[in-house]
């Protein structure tokens, strides 16, 4: 079922393509619009077919909506993506090493290092190493 | 100058303690800047470059000649020991170098990698000693018809290497066609699906997209698992490989690097391309392809071979025609300009012992890059044996940085996050990343030479066919392209 939907989406996304390929302006030889178009046309077969050919194999397909959400490690999976965001917007606010020190904690929390200790440890080394060879090192900007 | 003077001349020059210490260091940097996800060999380059200012020009261009080198290589380590290509380059070691970590030979992996790496390398300066002159003629006949012809070659590769399911591999394929086209167009600077945003105008960055499609999707999924402190372990030992494995592994390594050579001398094609290419054609010439993509020697090899051999290649155009052959050649220029150097035609006349001495450098580098590499290998699959759940707080660090770092962009980190998005849901469907990536790069290039081909000429078809060399990629990318369906045709017709 998921797949299906999944696909039906880039079919609407291949409208979207070429319908505002549309409003490009001509030029001469190949217009702006031309090759978009053409992709668009193409991603709407390709997702066609694939929702035809995932008829075919009903039988095999995974239960995906229904059982996502029970999966206790589609669960997490969730998580660790809302905590990269969360990390990733905190970081302007509260500075990369600080943000990076939090992240590395909870993520690794949730990855199930219990210990506080470890948890101390790893994080604190972690963000000095990082920080020290970026910085120092190598120069390269920090976020 | 003939061929033999071109090695000895710059040996006094290069085999000196400061300038092969420069070189180590050069690789080293190379090696570990490729090796992180999300900065490049180019990168590595570009930052060494004004450090080298102090140094003298050969000791200088010894340095960045081994950041070049040990670059390309370091995308490998961080492919094949946790599925994110450290440099673009590597999107096809992925590919059969993953699976052999998986199954423990993360060692093994390694080494065949890094063989092949070097003697792409080396056979690339062969090529390069031999034919320079004589092959940068051909590439100042390059014009838009031979990129499309070019492009379209690679763009084909995706059918072919894709794993499983080929219509998967073509949708995804054109996803990344489709986002390749965001951003202004090549032509007429009209911002196309740009949405309003600015950070959109120059396109999407495939680095960010690279890394979240590969990486954040590696560890969005794997934090499904349940991991307490699982670690897959590796077997530690034998890293040089056999040679029952040299011998398998010997023709694929001859004609990878050949195709590598090749790819690196047409300017702007690099290691990427001539990555991709060479498993694909690897897959269309091995006599198992079905063991291609689950940890075959052989797929690994290839990628291996041919984009250290880009290395070679690229400085054939560089050297003779100040053509940069890739991105890192063209930061190499600068880095020559700054030692007071021009590269073209005369350097062969007036400095030919800096040719020579670049010539030693490169071999030397890879000598090192070697040594390095082999000791090292051991101490990375140590590293990647170690818990998981260390591992992956520290690559997602490693990720934001290197996406971030690519424009100093805080947007490249959304794309990078949003990328992992799509790349967790592909995954779970078994749609294959590796096309959306390389459409990415690919597109765009294919796209502004088809146009500027139309507007170049008035016969536009007739254009594409009369010229010899984009007669031969059409055909070739025809044939290829074909090769697998009139194989299954001609199977089948003698089963009957």
């Amino acid at each position: 079922m998921f797949e299906k939907f999944f696909y039906s989406l880039f079919i609407i996304l291949g409208i979207l393509i070429y319908t505002i390929a549309g409003s490009f302006p001509q030029s001469s030889g190949l217009s702006p619009s031309l090759y978009p178009r053409i992709i668009a046309i193409i991603i709407m077969i390709l997702a066609f077919s694939l929702i035809v050919k995932s008829f075919k194999s009903e039988n095999k397909e995974k239960n995906f909506t229904k059982d996502f959400l029970k999966d206790d490690g589609n669960v997490r999976s969730i998580i660790v993506l809302v905590l990269i965001i969360i990390f990733a917007i905190m970081m302007p606010i509260i500075g990369f090493i600080l943000s990076t020190f939090i992240f590395i904690i909870i993520l690794m929390r949730i990855l199930n290092i219990r210990s506080l200790g470890k948890l101390a440890v790893y994080s604190i080394s972690i963000t000095g190493l990082i920080y020290f060879i970026f910085v120092n090192l190598l120069s390269v900007p920090l976020p | 100058m003939d061929f033999f003077e071109l090695y000895q001349l710059g040996l006094p020059l290069v085999f000196n303690i400061q300038v092969l210490f420069s070189i180590a260091l050069g690789t080293f940097i190379g090696i570990v800047f490729g090796s992180l996800p999300g900065l490049t060999a180019t990168m590595g380059v570009a930052i060494l470059v004004p450090l080298t200012y102090g140094m003298d020009p050969i000791q200088g261009i010894a340095a960045l000649i081994g950041v070049y080198g040990g670059g390309i290589y370091g995308g490998s380590i961080s492919a094949i020991l946790v599925n994110i290509p450290g440099t673009p380059s590597s999107v096809a070691t992925t590919f059969d170098g993953y699976p052999m970590t998986q199954r423990g030979e993360a060692g093994r992996a390694i080494g065949i990698s890094v063989t092949s790496s070097v003697l792409g390398g080396l056979f690339s300066i062969i090529i390069l000693g031999l034919f320079a002159p004589i092959i940068a003629q051909y590439t100042l006949r390059f014009s838009a018809q031979e990129y499309v012809g070019v492009t379209l070659f690679g763009l084909s590769m995706i059918a072919v290497v894709s794993q499983g399911s080929v219509l998967k591999g073509l949708f995804s394929g054109s996803l990344g066609l489709f986002l390749g086209t965001i951003g202004m167009d090549p032509v007429t600077g009209f911002p196309r699906f740009t949405m309003g945003q600015n950070d959109l105008l120059g396109g999407i960055a495939f680095i960010p997209v690279m890394i979240g499609l590969f990486g954040i999707s590696e560890i969005l999924i794997q934090s499904a698992e349940n991991i307490k402190e699982i670690s897959i372990s590796q077997k530690i030992g034998r890293v040089l490989p056999t040679k029952k494995d040299l011998t398998k592994l010997f023709p694929v390594i001859l004609r990878s690097s050949i195709l590598g050579v090749i790819v690196g001398i047409i300017p702007a094609a690099g290691g990427t391309i001539a990555n991709i290419i060479s498993y694909g054609q690897q897959k269309n010439l091995s006599k198992h392809p079905e063991e291609m993509g689950k940890g075959s020697i052989e797929g690994l090899a290839a990628p291996e071979a041919a984009n250290n051999a880009t290395t070679g290649g690229a400085l054939i155009p560089f050297l003779t025609l100040a053509i940069p052959g890739d991105a890192v050649t063209a930061v190499l220029l600068g880095g020559f300009l700054i030692h007071n150097l021009q590269p073209g035609p005369m350097i062969f006349q007036n400095n030919p012992d800096v040719v020579s001495a670049i010539f030693i450098s490169l071999i030397v580098a890879n000598v090192f890059l070697f040594t390095f590499a082999m000791s090292g290998a051991n101490l990375f699959a140590k590293i990647i044996s170690a818990p998981k759940n260390v591992l992956y707080p520290v690559l997602v660090i490693l990720c934001m940085i290197g996406s971030y770092a690519i424009r100093n962009s805080a947007f490249d980190i959304g794309v990078m996050i949003i990328a992992g998005i799509i790349g967790y849901f592909m995954r779970n469907l078994d749609v294959p990343i590796a096309p959306l990536v390389l459409a990415l790069i690919l597109g765009p290039m294919f796209e502004s030479n088809l146009r500027r081909a139309f507007i170049l000429s008035d016969n536009v078809f007739y254009s594409f066919i009369s010229r010899p060399i984009s007669l031969f990629f059409l055909l070739f990318t025809i044939i290829l392209f074909m090769y697998p369906i009139i194989k299954k045709f001609i199977l089948r017709k003698m089963n009957s």
